[in-house]
């Protein structure tokens, strides 16, 4: 079993009253609500505690790209991936990644990941989601009813250009390149391992199985909710007559873990409900333009359309009952991740252990003990399957503290 | 008379509905970015011209729509086949409404010779940055009727946005409805301006702008004068109590508007 620790970089200075004030956290966020100073602490906290993960035992530590937001503070993913790949050791630097349909040329990506793997020592794992609604469609503009087939070409293109041992030409739709040539190379061969993050749309399961790539399921709603994607997905799986390798799936959860389930609630439940009441805060209409989602994923009922109403308020008890969180004692939590791992059938466990307005202290705490008090329990898993889907380079740090 | 026919294109693998209604000389009429929804205006013109109407690229009543591309100069494309496939001889008179007078407009410029009329009813096309017009395809249903219509409140505006009572029929009006919104988006993404104002010294038809004069999407001023510093020759009829959606909030002032420049 693999685990991994997760930051989303949120920006913890939104105002208490942001939900009745403001239109939405993400696309139209008013600038002067960033504060450049309080950015800089945040940027080099969130470093630390990605930096300091890297050391207690997780097999990787993952970062992302979103824009123009109060949810998450990394426009380029890449950036803080750099520093991570200079100030860490041994564990996996996971992207997750870089949204390829919005850079021209999508070879910007091939090229950046490529510098980090040198720079890692063969240690990145390279993830191509296609990136929210907000962040591509209204964010940076791109085309929903051309963005899936820019994105499929992007990957075409930047697998090629890390694969092809010369010089190319690349006579595409969206990308016309006479000469493609990315230096520096990966190290690792044939190219970093893929990951695909994704919500729950359909067709990305039939793509990710003809690639045989690794499936991420990057949504907040808890391991129950996530059955359905996962049943989905495996079936898939089946479909193309693929072993149900474990590795193959990859799962994020919000674990809280303390001496007691009273505990954990006093000590996180208002940072979960900071995230939801604020970082969820999206205005309707920039969650799903149209076309962004495809017919064959609406049909098949995971649609999120424009509505007028989006319900952001949540409460601690509901979130522990539907499991967006898991809490407890470091015991309840393992049940309950051995439950999530067995069910979800999955290998790569993404923990978000710090998450909304948790201070340094308090996220510190939360970490060091699952590290120490659940992982260990988990690590068990799977070890009958080949986790092909993990650097060539990397590996967890023994733990030591 | 009211009938439909399918025009196909592309060697076949694109196909366009279009509705004809009534008779006399032809008239295109070019629908917004909501569906053909502008009956009643219809039926007025086709009190004095046979009208062909076609669905949009992606919209209810089209196959094919994977093989356009995304930027104007398919779009033009197809309707220049589209037009072709009609058989109906230039010069025509072409109207457009929003979405659809952008199509207009563009066609007028790409192919002068073959629009002889043009009507362009409160166009989408160009935009100008110290006027940002609203985003159509973000904005929620209540917030949308807001912003299209004079009177969101009044019958027009809740028949558009209104679904069936029929849960089974709601779904397929929702559909329908999201099928024509991505039709649209494929065009004018993210912003409704493609690049006409460089090309509208092209059009050769005699042009009449139509505009209500509580528009919120493309708001009368600034934009009609912007309209007409590009068609100096164009007239203006500016209806009262009309929104962007004048087409179904005054259909009759729309519409004779229409005939007078058609038949002039």
């Amino acid at each position: 079993m693999k685990m991994y620790y997760f930051h989303l970089m949120p920006y913890r200075g939104l105002p208490d009253d942001f939900r009745d004030r403001y239109h939405s956290v993400w696309v139209d966020i008013p600038p002067k609500l960033f504060d450049p100073v309080l950015g800089g602490e945040l940027y080099n906290e969130y470093l630390d505690e990605l930096i300091e993960a890297s050391t207690l035992g997780f097999d990787g530590i993952c970062v992302n790209e979103h824009h123009q937001n109060g949810y998450g503070l990394m426009p380029s993913p890449n950036l803080i991936a750099s520093i991570l790949a200079r100030q860490t050791k041994d564990v996996a630097i996971v992207l997750l990644g870089n949204s390829i349909a919005l850079y021209n040329p999508p070879i910007r990506v091939a090229e950046e990941v490529a510098m980090l793997d040198c720079i890692s020592g063969g240690r990145v794992i390279s993830g191509f989601p296609v990136g929210t609604s907000m962040d591509t469609n209204y964010c940076y503009g791109i085309n929903p009813a051309t963005l899936r087939e820019r994105y499929r070409e992007a990957e075409e293109l930047i697998v090629q250009a890390w694969i092809k041992e010369d010089v190319f030409s690349f006579n595409g739709k969206y990308n016309q390149l006479r000469y493609v040539n990315v230096w520096p190379r990966p190290i690792q061969k044939p190219h970093p391992p893929i990951w695909i993050p994704g919500g729950g749309s359909v067709e990305t399961w039939d793509w990710v199985c003809q690639k045989n790539y690794m499936y991420a399921a990057l949504a907040f709603s808890g391991y129950k909710r996530a059955q359905k994607t996962f049943d989905g997905f495996w079936d898939v799986v089946d479909k193309y007559d693929l072993p149900r390798n474990p590795y193959r799936g990859g799962f994020i959860q919000f674990v809280t873990v303390a001496d007691n389930e009273a505990m954990a609630a006093e000590m996180y439940g208002p940072h979960l409900e900071w995230f939801y009441n604020k970082t969820q805060h999206v205005y309707g209409g920039f969650i799903d333009a149209p076309g962004y989602r495809t017919g064959a994923t609406i049909a098949a009922g995971f649609t999120a359309e424009q509505a007028d109403v989006r319900i952001t308020e949540r409460k601690w008890p509901q979130l522990v009952d539907e499991g967006v969180v898991i809490a407890g004692s470091p015991s309840q939590v393992t049940e309950q991740l051995e439950t999530l791992i067995t069910n979800l059938n999955v290998g790569a466990l993404m923990f978000m252990s710090h998450f909304g307005s948790m201070s340094r202290e308090t996220g510190q705490y939360n970490t060091r003990r699952i590290a120490r008090e659940v992982i260990p329990n988990l690590r068990h898993f799977w070890s009958e399957w080949t986790d092909e889907w993990y650097p060539q380079y990397a590996r967890r740090a023994v733990h030591v503290g | 008379m009211s009938d439909s026919t399918t025009v196909r294109t592309r060697q076949g693998r694109v196909s366009t509905a279009v509705e004809v209604l009534g008779d006399g000389p032809p008239l295109i009429y070019l629908h917004g970015p909501f569906g053909f929804v502008e009956h009643e205006l219809a039926n007025r013109l086709a009190e004095h011209f046979t009208v062909y109407v076609p669905a949009h690229p992606g919209f209810e009543g089209t196959s094919g729509f994977d093989e356009l591309g995304s930027t104007v100069f398919d779009l033009v494309l197809h309707y220049d086949d589209v037009l072709q496939g009609l058989g109906v001889p230039p010069p025509l008179s072409v109207v457009g409404h929003s979405y659809g007078a952008f199509i207009a407009a563009e066609l007028a410029a790409f192919s002068p010779d073959r629009i002889g009329r043009l009507a362009l009813i409160s166009p989408l096309g160009i935009w100008r940055d110290d006027c940002p017009q609203p985003d159509l395809f973000g904005l929620t249903p209540r917030t949308l009727a807001a912003t299209l219509f004079c009177d969101p409140a009044g019958s027009a505006a809740t028949a558009l946005f209104r679904p069936p009572e029929d849960p089974v029929a709601a779904v397929e009006w929702n559909r329908r409805r999201r099928a024509s919104a991505v039709g649209a988006v494929k065009y004018l993404w993210p912003i409704p301006d493609k690049g006409l104002a460089t090309r509208a010294y092209r059009i050769k038809a005699p042009t009449a702008l139509i505009w209500g004069a509580g528009d919120r999407v493309v708001p009368v001023e600034p934009y009609l004068a912007t309209f007409q510093q590009l068609l100096p020759r164009a007239t203006a009829t500016v209806c009262p109590d009309g929104g962007h959606m004048v087409v179904l909030e005054q259909p009759e002032a729309v519409a004779a508007a229409i005939v007078e420049h058609v038949r002039e």
